[in-house]
């Protein structure tokens, strides 16, 4: 062994790490976990599949009694036309397990990047809900406008097979970013379909406009007082 | 560290083998051997404040893939060839290059200059700074090989495993690396006088 050799073995006892963190037990809670690897991440995906239903309530009482029971689908978001009193049966509950947290704290609870829309700026409050036992977050929402302006995020990749079914009253396909979205133009009761499968159903407000699209496998919902061009503008504008 | 436990400690294979069967608590003792090594890769490999989540990662993924564990190479090694990944994949997704060398040892030269009041502790503080300031100068390859020889003192075999690459080429690369750093260190020499 040369000089350098033996100066760089030397160099490595001051070349300082902090003392290393006891990860036995999280790594034990994660392999413990259900579902295992890659089908563990398709679990998620397809739980979130699930996660919002969104009922439209047809514009009048003449539509309502014609209205045909229809439900579509479009990634964590299940938009049923039907008549209105069908739906709001649930309890009135918000997203199960919600709370404020910090942006960076929030990004550290949720598996996906939370992406904030240049449009908009940073978010007045950020809310996380659903957690499971890991403390892992299912939905993260970004306030605006004192909440009167809102975008949930949350794991999902659309299903393709029911892309081609989506009509019904208030509804319209939209573009964000080259990517198909849909649009609800009215107010509409909101359920939410739990990781235990319930349906919770929001009766304490009527969701205002809604923009609903999906990027790089996370679905994003932009709800508001807003016209069509300006939920799409700030849809467009997530950085 | 069970006091309550005479028996012998079983060794990474017998481990290995009863994980793989689905014994979590064989695998998490041999997470907590081996922890500090694999959180020490990452450190040096640059995972930065990072280093936690990533060894975590490591340590699942392990367990997971311990099916293509053969048993080729020390089980440690094999480890620590999933953090180096995590580690990489890490600087893809933020497109950081620098590696840790760097900082972990920014802190460590001034201290120790700080503490050692004797001349020669001073000298061999600004060596050291020295050596870290050319290591930051190598190629990202250069300086993994010389972390696996020298900061993590993996044997040849090891170090084979940990980077995936021929034997051949950990020979050459470690020599060129030297090479390399020997002329980095020259340069300094000149330039400093």
């Amino acid at each position: 062994m040369d000089d350098l050799e033996r100066e760089l073995r030397d160099l490595s006892a001051w070349l300082e790490t902090p003392a290393p963190p006891d990860v036995t037990a999280r790594v034990r809670a994660q392999l413990a976990a259900p579902v295992p690897g890659r089908r563990r991440w398709r679990y998620y995906l397809a739980a979130a599949l699930v996660a919002l239903l969104v009922a439209v309530l047809p514009p009048g009482r003449a539509a309502l009694a014609d209205a045909v029971a229809e439900l579509l689908r479009f990634a964590g978001i299940t938009i049923a036309t039907s008549p209105a009193p069908a739906l709001p049966t649930g309890t009135p509950s918000p997203l199960p397990a919600q709370r404020p947290a910090a942006l960076h704290e929030a990004q550290r609870k949720v598996l996906f990047p939370i992406r904030i829309p240049a449009k908009l700026g940073p978010p007045e409050q950020v809310l996380v809900a659903d957690v499971d036992g890991m403390g892992t977050y299912r939905v993260a929402t970004l306030l605006y406008r004192g909440g009167a302006l809102r975008i949930d995020a949350f794991d999902g990749g659309l299903d393709p097979v029911f892309q081609k079914q989506a009509s019904g009253p208030g509804v319209d396909w939209v573009e964000v970013n080259g990517d198909f979205a849909v649009w609800i133009g009215g107010p509409h009761a909101l359920a939410y379909v739990d990781r235990a499968g319930t349906v919770r159903v929001e009766t304490a407000r009527l969701a205002a406009s809604t923009l609903i699209w999906q990027e790089a496998g996370v679905s994003y919902r932009l709800e508001g007082d807003l016209t069509q061009l300006e939920a799409i503008e700030i849809a467009n504008s997530l950085n | 560290m069970s006091v309550t436990q005479p028996e012998v400690p079983l060794d990474d294979e017998e481990l290995v083998t009863r994980a793989r069967a689905g014994d979590l608590e064989a695998y998490e003792r041999l997470v907590a051997r081996h922890t500090a090594a694999v959180y020490r890769t990452a450190v040096l490999l640059g995972a930065g404040s990072d280093a936690e989540d990533a060894i975590q990662e490591a340590f699942v993924k392990g367990y997971r893939n311990l099916s293509r564990y053969r048993g080729e190479s020390s089980f440690r090694s094999w480890l620590l060839a999933i953090v180096a990944n995590e580690t990489r994949n890490l600087h893809r997704s933020r497109n950081r290059r620098d590696g840790l060398v760097l900082r972990a040892v920014a802190a460590n030269p001034q201290s120790d200059i700080a503490e050692d009041v004797a001349v020669g502790g001073v000298l061999a503080g600004e060596r050291r700074a020295t050596l870290v300031r050319a290591l930051r100068l190598l190629p990202v390859k250069d300086r993994e090989v010389i972390v696996c020889r020298f900061f993590l003192d993996l044997s040849e075999d090891e170090t084979v495993t940990m980077l995936g690459w021929p034997r051949g080429t950990v020979k050459s690369r470690t020599s060129r690396a030297l090479a390399k750093l020997r002329g980095l260190l020259d340069l300094e020499e000149v330039r400093h006088g």
